[in-house]
């Protein structure tokens, strides 16, 4: 279960878990193996699984039922919810099911067959959730439609629950995991309909989250997390002033540091790659830089201040009218005024930020912590053909 | 040079001495369950057991640890059975899950010195960062990981 016990071929495989945090592997192409760990990272996507049913299920032979879940895990337990409403319509047993990652490159090759892969705004039930009690009803009627078929009965007489379908009249069974090949070759000729909600029997019920014994032993992979093979590691700093440029390295200062590899000037950023984390950041820390701070480097907070002071005493546009404030407000029984000030502060997970790009023969592969997998998809390759 | 046994496996590590013993444990020996947080010893997300006192590894130098004995959250059960693992599963603390291997790490040594902590006590030598806001579960877990270890 921990990582001490895989190879380091297979940690590196398997290493995008992503299980507890905001890891989003972008761009990855290569084939993957079935990992020991409780929740199994995406990353098949060279692999075609005979018990696919859809894009969201695929039940093994072993009655696993590997459930795909298209947004990023936070905490806030759509890892959960979603496999849970899928199994509603599934009819499994809970208890074999191993929630994955859903790939991104195949809801771009498959027109968005995972929905937007985006994580935010308490989107993912609401966005999803029917989508994925869809995906779980074809596949159980898929499954009923290949038990009839091989028991030559008609699939009204079929019935499916905790992983197997029943031929009622005869108490004949099969697990799901005997079906589910020949389930993925079934074409329904109408979708099912969905339960109505006072048919539910599962969604509703408070679960254990599938992500929690993950996160209690270390095993949970975060983007900071991944390794690739070759990987060196770079510390970066940016202008501190927006706008602005490198003026000037002056790389000797560090030479001959042991384990630093490149100095990289970008025009507003210096980075420092190094074969440890530690080596590049303490050179960067000893690396004498020089910075054109450019049209803002005059900015400062009391500016900032006066300047929204002075925007809230000019018309503004009126987005919602209601009532009389004006004539209210001297009639008012109590007036409580306050005046509230926020400083500008950066959004600061506890991950700190960080990517890794995998340079191969033919291909790069991106992984990075990220709610929004669409979006840094594209944006990351124009940067790096830049 | 140095030699530190990490959850138990003796490792002689060619490292500066001034390397952080978090980097140590993530890069030279690939245990990551230990997490990069701060760097400054003020998240606690670094947090593992030297000679059986939690020490932010952030800011404890691979020089300073030479023939100690490491515990990482790797190590503290070979099966997430160990009395803080079991509070911590059965209360669900983990949301985002990236503090939880210190959180996890530092109440099993304080623990060891207040086996029957109040809630003061917990707010005062707890102080390990969740962003999540976890604290509340944090709390009533720490409560039943110590009843767990009376038993």
């Amino acid at each position: 279960m921990t990582n001490t016990t895989l190879s380091r071929r297979t940690f590196i495989t398997t290493a995008l878990t992503a299980a507890g945090g905001l890891a989003l592997g972008v761009g990855i192409e290569g084939p993957a193996e079935a990992a020991s760990l409780g929740v199994r990272p995406w990353g098949d996507e060279g692999k075609r699984y005979p018990g696919e049913i859809n894009a969201w299920v695929v039940i093994e032979p072993d009655d696993t039922v590997i459930i795909r879940y298209g947004r990023a895990e936070m905490g806030q337990g759509s890892f959960t919810a979603l496999p849970q409403i899928l199994a509603e319509e599934l009819e499994c047993d809970w208890a074999f099911v191993k929630p994955e990652y859903a790939s991104a490159n195949r809801n771009l090759r498959e027109n968005k067959v995972y929905g937007s892969l985006a994580t935010g705004g308490s989107r993912a039930v609401r966005e999803t959730g029917v989508m994925v009690q869809q995906a779980g009803a074809s596949a159980r009627e898929r499954l009923i439609a290949a038990a009839a078929k091989r028991w030559s009965v008609p699939a009204s007489e079929c019935a499916a629950a905790m992983s197997k379908v029943a031929h009622k009249p005869t108490g004949r069974t099969f697990r799901f995991g005997e079906l589910a090949a020949d389930a993925a070759a079934i074409k329904l000729d109408k979708e099912p309909a969905l339960k109505r909600p006072d048919q539910y029997t599962f969604i509703g019920r408070r679960l254990a989250r599938l992500d929690v014994p993950l996160k209690i032993n270390g095993s949970a992979k975060y983007g900071i997390d991944l390794e690739v093979p070759g990987m060196v590691r770079a510390a970066i700093i940016k202008c501190p002033v927006f706008g602005g440029t490198v003026k000037s390295v002056d790389e000797g200062a560090i030479a001959g540091r042991r384990g630093v590899l490149q100095v990289v000037k970008l025009k507003d950023a210096v980075a420092v790659v190094a074969d440890r984390f530690f080596r590049a950041q303490t050179a960067l820390n000893a690396l004498p830089i020089e910075w054109e701070v450019g049209a803002a480097g005059a900015a400062n907070s009391a500016q900032f201040r006066k300047e929204y002071l002075d925007a809230l005493d000019q018309k503004g546009v009126e987005a919602r009218h209601d009532g009389n404030v004006d004539a209210a407000m001297p009639t008012a029984a109590k007036v409580i005024e306050a005046t509230y000030e926020v400083p500008i502060i950066a959004h600061a997970p506890m991950e700190p930020l960080n990517a890794i790009a995998h340079v191969q023969a033919d291909r790069v592969s991106t992984f990075g912590s990220a709610l929004r997998t669409p979006t840094s998809r594209w944006r990351l390759p124009r940067r790096l053909r830049a | 040079m140095i030699t530190i046994k990490v959850n138990g496996t003796s490792h002689q590590l060619d490292v500066e001495d001034d390397t952080p013993l978090l980097w140590v444990l993530r890069e030279e020996i690939g245990l990551t369950g230990t997490k990069f947080g701060c760097g400054i010893a003020a998240c606690g997300a670094c947090t593992v057991h030297v000679n059986g006192e939690a020490m932010r590894s952030c800011s404890v130098l691979a020089g300073s640890v030479d023939g100690a004995e490491i515990t990482t959250i790797e190590g503290l059960s070979p099966d997430s059975t160990h009395p803080v693992q079991q509070a911590w599963l059965t209360e669900q603390v983990p949301q985002c899950g990236y503090c939880q291997s210190g959180q996890i790490m530092a109440t099993a040594a304080f623990l060891k010195t207040n086996p029957n902590p109040t809630d003061a006590d917990i707010d005062a030598n707890l102080t390990n960062i969740c962003r999540c806001g976890t604290y509340e579960r944090l709390r009533r877990a720490v409560h039943r990981a110590a009843a767990l270890m009376r038993a």
